[in-house]
């Protein structure tokens, strides 16, 4: 297989901040596994000047949908999702990363699910908070049982773009059901914020978790401690913030995640968290296909 | 005097109060509030977990009531109120306002942060869909200018909403500040216009009736002034004031009296008085969402909102240091902290919407 082989065909859908990030992302980080991204605008017209970047601009879902090279999507768009959802797809092979919540799929967060099977097509990112906590709390929950999570995410105005703004509740319910699902708690709450404070850059996400009875603070507080530092060491923007405390029976503590990428054109950590994990997720299913003897190349 | 306006008093205690009972009314409290509003002709009656539909949460406490229930509750007991629920969008839900609604709900008041009013739109359109009355809720107005409140109101009249309030959440607006803003908006805007006081300053009744002055005419109060923080307007003195002023508001002053009496005995803990830390963040005001995340933060690491706040003001900081402070005060709490389990401790002080 020659270097270019290994390459693959993407499409990113919805050119919201979210779709711009991850688009400087995957073109600015020298991604091995994207030879080539076929940009789809939503709604509005193209970005001039993209294909330097090897970058074409799709007029449509339609016609990404149609386009039989592409075998990876990140869609970023709501718009999008309801497109896909009346449009079946033909080409088993391809692969859907979703960075919006949406129902369909399965959950990924920081590798929690690694072997993922090959016909799962829709790959769910669900949302910031979900890819910030999620992975804390299944840790959690090998140790203990979580009776109740909360995550209340505190998110600068200015990094909310429109969609995002548009769909709370879809965010709030969608991230309460990675909670209790992959996560492990019984019940889950999230709530959302927007600091239109312009001195406030940072990403922050605060958690209650309500644990069962008779179980060691010491022991809990340690494996939170080691399941924040694995995130970290990938993630050098995402940190555990304080002392995690309890009241009774509550754990309290604060998730704090600054954007480490350079290359991102907005200093929001929560974007970061979001398209980097979208395109590891990218990566590791690429490597799989390689892996698998399934990738058939241009 | 004169003939004056007709002004309608919307009274919160069923809401705002939650704060400092820490969201555990029970049926009882809220028939007898309920029944005892109506009877005196209170037009509008707020119904809901302090921070709104959706609220009852560790993070801000959880409700002895559900919300339906609290709100099912205050209807069985009034027979012409209007029963409002208050929804904060990222708490309450469009599926909490259905809730609301089904339980006998028929008013909504959608509350953003004075800068973020975009964010009414979709509840406000489904209040619509679902025959509610429609309220715009601008809770920090201290914090926006005159102009972007502007801004703000039109966008919620744009959005349908019946009326636009100015929402002195940290009870830190000042007399003119409250002539300056609401004039602007009676100027420009045709819908109605309300003003929801809190008292950290002691301003509270003066506000709002330099509010009704300048044109506001939906005004809000909580009987015997119980609320978050320094609480609100108390809903019998406004409405006596009113009526002393010559303005018109249908309610009969004395039974809200003889209710105001009754709440010592029935439902406050301890009179409502302005602590050192509620009257802090009056003079220091409030900025961002600290109010939703930091201090209900602060207060589950422990800490003395109170006290922090006190030593801020005495220190002469300002409101941007207030983030930073209080990170500080965190990380000092937790330096040498084992982690053990403490008794949980209340945030108090805290001013709210």
């Amino acid at each position: 297989m020659d270097e270019d082989s290994m390459l693959m065909k993407a499409a990113l859908i919805g050119q919201g901040q979210l779709g711009q990030e991850l688009l400087m992302k995957i073109m600015n980080h020298n991604h091995s596994f994207i030879l080539e991204c076929v940009w789809t605008p939503v709604g509005d017209s193209c970005i001039q000047g993209l294909g330097k970047l090897n970058i074409s601009c799709a007029n449509s879902i339609e016609e990404v949908l149609n386009n039989e090279q592409i075998q990876l999507v990140f869609n970023t768009s709501y718009t999008g999702l309801g497109e896909f959802a009346n449009k079946p797809d033909h080409r088993s092979t391809r692969r859907y990363i979703h960075l919006v919540p949406e129902m369909q799929g399965r959950g990924d967060f920081y590798g929690l699910l690694p072997e993922l099977p090959q016909e799962c097509a829709h790959i769910q990112l669900v949302s910031p908070a979900a890819q910030a906590i999620v992975p804390l709390v299944a840790a959690l929950s090998q140790i203990c049982l979580i009776q109740e999570a909360e995550v209340i995410s505190d998110i600068p105005s200015k990094a909310a773009d429109s969609e995002f703004r548009a769909h709370l509740d879809e965010y709030m319910s969608a991230t309460e059901l990675a909670l209790t699902g992959i996560g492990g708690a019984l019940q889950a709450k999230s709530m959302i914020f927007l600091n239109p404070d312009e001195e406030s850059a940072v990403n922050r996400y605060i958690v209650h978790l309500k644990l069962e009875g008779g179980v060691d603070p010491s022991t809990v507080t340690l494996s939170l401690s080691q399941a924040a530092a694995e995130i970290s060491n990938d993630f050098p923007g995402y940190r555990l913030k304080y002392t995690p405390s309890y009241s009774g029976s509550i754990l309290t503590f604060m998730i704090e995640v600054r954007s480490w990428s350079k290359p991102l054109s907005q200093d929001y950590g929560h974007m970061d968290l979001l398209t980097s994990s979208a395109c590891r997720a990218g990566e590791r299913w690429v490597k799989q296909q390689q892996e698998r003897g399934l990738y058939h190349g241009d | 005097m004169g003939t004056k306006r007709f002004v309608q008093v919307l009274d919160a205690t069923m809401r705002d109060g939650c704060h400092p009972l820490l969201h555990q009314y029970t049926a009882e409290n809220l028939s007898f509030l309920a029944s005892s509003l109506d009877q005196a002709g209170t037009p509008y009656l707020e119904v809901s977990h302090g921070d709104g539909v959706g609220g009852s949460s560790l993070h801000f406490g959880k409700s002895l009531l559900l919300d339906a229930e609290a709100i099912d509750t205050a209807r069985a007991s009034a027979r012409k109120a209007r029963i409002t629920a208050l929804l904060l969008p990222g708490v309450g839900r469009l599926t909490d306002l259905e809730t609301a609604k089904l339980a006998g709900a028929q008013v909504v008041r959608v509350a953003t942060l004075a800068a973020e009013a975009d964010l009414a739109q979709r509840y406000m359109k489904a209040a619509h869909a679902l025959e509610l009355e429609a309220f715009g809720f601008l809770m920090l107005s201290s914090a926006a200018s005159p102009e972007q409140l502007l801004e703000q109101g039109k966008k919620l009249e744009s959005y349908g909403a019946n009326a636009v309030y100015i929402v002195d959440s940290a009870g830190a607006m000042t007399i003119d500040e409250v002539r300056a803003k609401v004039s602007l908006l009676r100027q420009h805007l045709s819908i109605r216009i309300g003003f929801h006081g809190h008292n950290n300053l002691g301003l509270a009744i003066g506000n709002t009736l330099i509010a009704v002055e300048e044109g506001a005419d939906l005004v809000d109060g909580c009987l015997a002034g119980f609320g978050a923080g320094a609480g609100n307007a108390p809903t019998e003195v406004l409405v006596a004031a009113l009526h002393k002023m010559g303005y018109e508001t249908g309610i009969d002053a004395s039974i809200l009296l003889q209710a105001a009496d009754e709440m010592l005995l029935k439902v406050m803990p301890r009179p409502q008085y302005i602590e050192k830390g509620a009257l802090s963040l009056g003079i220091m005001g409030i900025r961002g969402n600290s109010l939703f995340t930091t201090l209900p933060l602060l207060g589950k690491y422990g800490a003395d909102v109170r006290d922090l706040f006190s030593s801020l003001v005495i220190r002469g900081l300002s409101a941007s240091d207030i983030e930073r402070s209080a990170g500080g005060a965190i990380e000092e709490r937790t330096k040498n902290m084992n982690p053990s389990p403490s008794s949980p401790r209340q945030a108090s002080g805290i001013p709210f919407h």
